[in-house]
C-alpha cells in the first residue's frame, strides 16, 4: 500500500524545510558563487542539491551532520559543473600563462579588480585545494571539521591548505 | 597583512557581492534559462523535496510513516498527492504539457497555486519556452476556440514562422494545457494524435523552408520538460525551400516510464540554434515499447579518410548547443551534421569514431550527474543511446580501432572519480575498475580526463590529480599500469605533460607539452615511449592551449581553448574551424 505524508507531518516537514534553508540556503549560494564566481550557476547547484538530497534518499539520524552534509554536498556539485563545463580547465589553463599584476589596496575594501584576480587564482586551483580554502578561511572551519565535510584526513587538508597556499602567494603578494 | 587575513578579507568581501537567493520556493521554482514559471513538475518536485527533505532529517520512527514504493509526497499546500506515479493506462489524457489529463489539471487548481495556467497566452509562452526551449516567442492574440479550448500563434523573436499551439481546458478547472502544435512548414502524417507507437517509431511527413532542410524529430514522454531530454531523436531532411518535400524516418527510443509523450518535430534557427517551429502530437506508448535497441554500428558507408568529426559550439539560449558536424580534414569545411545537443547541462562531453567508422559514439550528458554514450550512424543520421548495463554515467570513452573494443570512464555521482569499463564489440563487459588509488590509507582522488588505446590490451589514459596530471598505461587483463610519462605538478614544473593524451595509427601515445612560465616555449605535442620518454614532437609548437586532440594517420588534429580546430598542413600549422570544443579522426 502507497503511504503518503499526513497533512500534519507535511506542515512540519514545509517548516523544517523552511528553517533549514534559512538557516544555511545564503552560506551556501555564497559558497559555491565563490567556488564557480558565477552567482547563477551557484543557486543552481544549490538547488541540485536539495533536490538529489531528497531523491537519493538521504538518511540523516543526527541533524548536526547536516551542515557539513549540505557543504559537501555543494562543493562536490561546484566540481562536477566545472567538469562538466570545462571552467575549471580553461581557468588552470589561462593562470598557468598569465601572470597576476600589481594591486593596490585603498581603505578598509579591496580593489574589485585585485580581488577578482585573487578569486580567479582561487577558483584555478585544483578542487581539493580550493575547497579547503573556501572552507578554511571564508567559513572559518577548524581542519578537523574541513576534514570531517571534505572526508578526508586532517593530514590532507593541512597538505592541501599549504599547497594551495603555496600558489596562491606570487597573488597575494601582488595584492600586498 | 599576512596571507591568512589576506585571504579571510578578501573571500569575505567577494562573498558579500553575493546577495542572499530568495525564499526556498524561489530558488526551485527559478528554471534554468530564465523562464518565467515553474512547470507543474517542477512545482510537484518542490512539494516533493519539503517534505521529502523533512521527513529523511526526521526520527527513525516519525520515519516509518513513509513508506517505499512510488514517489510519497505532498503538495504545497500539505495535501497528499502521488504526483510522480505514473498514470494508468485509462488515465491516459489529451495534454501533452504541463497536464495530462483533467484530473492533474483539477488537482493542480485544488492548490490555489499562482501560476501562469489560467491564461492560455502564458501557458502557451512557457511551453514554448520551457518544453520546446524557444527562446522569447512574439505571441499573437489568443484566438478562442469553442469556450474551452484556444490556439495562439508564436514566432522566434524578431520575426520567423509560424507555430500555432492549441490549448484546452482538460477537467472541471480553469487551467490550460496544451494538447498539441502546429507549423505549415512541417506537418506530420505519421503518427496521429493519440496513435501508439513502438520503438522504432515511422515518422512520415514533409517540410520546407528550414535551414538546409534540417528537421529534428523527437520522441518525449510525459514529466520531460526540457527538449535534451528525450527519449530518442533524429535529423531528417525536408524541403529547404519553398516547397515540401517528404521525409520519412525510424526513431529508435529509449523505455518510457509513462505511458504517453509525444512526437516533436522542429527546426532550428540557424542564428542562435533555437527552435524557431515545431509542430507536437500526442502519442501513447504502446505495448512492446521496449527499449531502443541502438541501431548496429556498422550499417551504411563509413566516413572516408578524408574526414573528421568535430563538436561545435552554437549559439543558443544560456550556453547554446553542442553540434556534431562531419569536418573535411583538408579545410575544415562542414560537410553534414550528425546531432544538435543542448549544451546547458555539458552538452557532448567526449567523441569517438567505432571501429569502421561508420558511427560516431559520444557522450552525452543529460543533467548533472546523468549521461548517456549514444552512437550516431554517419550515414543516415539515426542516433540512439547505447544501452549497455555495464556504461552508466560515461564520461570518456575511446574505441579500439583493431578490436573494436570500447574503453568507457564513468562517474556516477560527480565527483571526478568513478571506474573504467571495457566491453567487447557486442557489449560484453571485459573488465572494470576504480579510477583512483589508494595512498597511506587515504584516497589520492584521480579522474581519468581522456584515454586512447594503445594496443588490443593497452589504455593510455590521462589522469588529473589533485595535485595535477600523469600520463599513464593500464594493461587491461591484469589491471596494472605498464608504464607512461611520469605525475606531474604544474605548480612546481616548469614545463608539464598535460591532457589530453591520445594516440596515433600506430598507438604511439601522445600528449601535451605545456609550460608554466612566463616566457617558456609555447604548448607542443609531443609523443611519448612506453617508458615515458619523449620520442618526437610531431608540432613543436602548438599556439594556444590544447584542450582536445586526436590523429588522422599521423596527422595530429587539435583544439585549442579558444575553440579553434587545428591541424599541420605543409608544415606549418593550419587554423581549419572555429567554435571547436571536440574532435575525432
Amino acid at each position: 500500500m502507497m503511504a503518503v505524508v499526513s497533512s500534519e507531518a507535511s506542515h512540519d516537514a514545509l517548516s523544517d524545510l523552511e528553517a533549514l534553508y534559512r538557516d544555511h540556503g545564503t552560506e551556501l549560494v555564497r559558497l559555491a558563487a565563490l567556488a564557480l564566481g558565477d552567482r547563477r550557476a551557484a543557486e543552481d547547484v544549490v538547488q541540485d542539491v536539495f533536490t538529489r538530497l531528497h531523491r537519493g534518499g538521504l538518511r540523516l539520524d543526527d541533524a548536526s551532520r547536516v551542515p557539513a552534509y549540505l557543504r559537501s554536498a555543494v562543493l562536490n556539485g561546484c566540481r562536477s559543473r566545472q567538469r562538466r563545463t570545462g571552467a575549471g580547465d580553461r581557468a588552470r589553463l589561462r593562470l598557468a600563462r598569465e601572470r597576476p599584476a600589481g594591486a593596490d589596496v585603498e581603505g578598509s575594501a579591496i580593489d574589485a579588480s585585485v580581488r577578482a584576480e585573487v578569486m580567479a587564482a582561487i577558483r584555478a586551483l585544483p578542487a581539493r585545494q580550493r575547497d579547503c580554502i573556501l572552507l578554511r578561511y571564508y567559513l572559518d572551519l577548524s581542519e578537523a571539521e574541513i576534514a570531517a565535510t571534505l572526508r578526508i584526513g586532517v593530514g590532507t587538508v593541512k597538505s592541501s591548505t599549504a599547497r594551495a597556499r603555496r600558489s596562491l602567494a606570487p597573488v597575494l603578494e601582488g595584492v600586498r | 597583512m599576512r596571507d591568512e587575513e589576506l585571504l579571510r578579507r578578501i573571500l569575505h568581501e567577494e562573498a558579500d557581492t553575493v546577495q542572499p537567493p530568495g525564499s526556498f520556493d524561489d530558488v526551485v521554482r527559478r528554471r534554468r534559462g530564465g523562464r518565467r514559471f515553474a512547470p507543474v513538475a517542477a512545482a510537484a518536485a518542490a512539494a516533493a523535496l519539503l517534505a521529502g527533505v523533512a521527513v529523511l532529517l526526521a526520527s527513525a520512527d516519525d520515519r516509518s510513516q513513509v513508506a517505499s514504493g512510488p514517489e510519497a509526497t505532498a503538495d504545497l499546500d500539505g495535501a497528499p498527492t502521488t504526483s510522480a506515479a505514473p498514470p494508468a493506462h485509462d488515465e491516459l489524457g489529451d495534454g501533452v504539457w504541463p497536464f495530462t489529463t483533467g484530473a492533474e489539471a483539477d488537482r493542480f487548481a485544488a492548490t490555489g497555486s499562482d501560476s501562469p495556467y489560467s491564461d492560455p497566452t502564458e501557458t502557451a509562452r512557457a511551453f514554448l519556452e520551457s518544453y520546446l526551449g524557444m527562446a522569447d516567442p512574439d505571441l499573437s492574440p489568443v484566438a478562442p476556440g469553442d469556450g474551452r479550448s484556444a490556439e495562439v500563434v508564436a514566432r522566434p523573436a524578431g520575426g520567423g514562422p509560424e507555430t500555432t499551439v492549441l490549448l484546452r481546458q482538460l477537467g472541471s478547472s480553469e487551467v490550460w494545457t496544451v494538447v498539441g502544435a502546429t507549423t505549415d512548414s512541417i506537418r506530420l502524417t505519421s503518427p496521429q494524435p493519440h496513435d501508439p507507437i513502438t520503438s522504432p517509431v515511422v515518422v512520415r511527413g514533409s517540410s520546407c523552408c528550414t535551414f538546409e532542410g534540417n528537421v529534428v524529430v523527437q520522441v518525449r514522454e510525459d514529466g520531460r520538460e526540457e527538449l535534451a531530454d528525450h527519449l530518442g531523436q533524429l535529423a531528417v531532411i525536408g524541403g529547404a525551400t519553398g516547397d515540401h518535400a517528404a521525409f520519412h524516418a525510424e526513431v529508435p527510443f529509449a523505455a518510457p516510464s509513462r505511458r504517453g509523450g509525444a512526437i516533436v518535430a522542429f527546426s532550428t534557427s540557424p542564428l542562435d540554434g533555437s527552435v524557431d517551429r515545431a509542430t507536437v502530437v500526442r502519442v501513447r506508448f504502446g505495448d512492446g515499447g521496449e527499449a531502443g535497441d541502438a541501431p548496429a554500428p556498422g550499417s551504411g558507408a563509413p566516413l572516408d579518410d578524408g574526414s573528421i568529426v568535430a563538436v561545435v559550439r552554437r549559439p543558443g539560449e544560456e550556453v547554446g548547443v553542442h553540434a556534431l558536424v562531419v569536418v573535411d580534414a583538408r579545410d575544415g569545411t562542414t560537410d553534414r551534421e550528425l546531432a544538435v545537443v543542448d549544451a546547458s547541462e555539458g552538452g557532448i562531453l567526449d567523441v569517438a569514431l567505432s571501429a569502421d567508422r561508420r558511427s560516431v559514439l559520444y557522450v552525452r550528458s543529460t543533467a548533472a550527474c546523468t549521461s548517456e554514450l549514444r552512437a550516431v550512424s554517419v550515414a543516415d543520421g539515426t542516433d540512439s543511446v547505447l544501452a549497455a548495463p555495464a556504461l552508466t554515467t560515461p564520461s570518456r570513452l575511446a574505441v579500439d580501432p583493431r578490436s573494436g573494443r570500447l574503453a568507457v570512464a564513468t562517474d556516477d555521482d560527480c565527483d571526478g572519480q568513478g571506474e573504467l569499463v571495457v566491453v567487447s564489440p557486442s557489449g560484453t563487459e571485459l573488465g572494470r575498475w576504480p579510477d583512483g588509488t589508494e595512498t597511506d590509507g587515504e584516497a589520492l582522488v584521480a579522474g581519468i580526463r581522456s584515454l586512447a588505446w594503445v594496443d588490443e590490451q593497452t589504455l593510455a589514459l590521462g589522469m588529473q590529480y589533485e595535485d595535477g596530471v600523469a600520463t599513464i598505461l593500464h594493461d587491461v587483463g591484469s589491471a596494472r599500469p605498464v608504464g607512461g610519462g611520469p605525475q606531474i605538478d604544474p605548480a612546481e614544473d616548469a614545463a608539464a605533460y598535460d591532457l589530453p593524451v591520445t594516440t596515433d595509427a600506430d598507438g604511439t601515445f601522445a600528449a601535451v607539452l605545456r609550460c608554466c612560465d612566463v616566457g617558456a616555449p609555447p604548448t607542443a605535442i609531443v609523443r611519448i615511449d612506453r617508458a615515458g620518454a619523449e620520442l618526437d614532437r610531431p608540432v613543436p609548437t602548438a599556439p594556444g592551449a590544447v584542450v582536445a586532440l586526436d590523429w588522422v594517420g599521423s596527422t595530429p588534429f587539435w583544439v585549442t581553448d579558444a575553440g579553434i580546430l587545428r591541424r599541420v598542413l605543409d608544415g606549418e600549422v593550419a587554423d581549419l574551424a572555429s567554435d571547436v570544443v571536440d574532435v575525432a579522426g
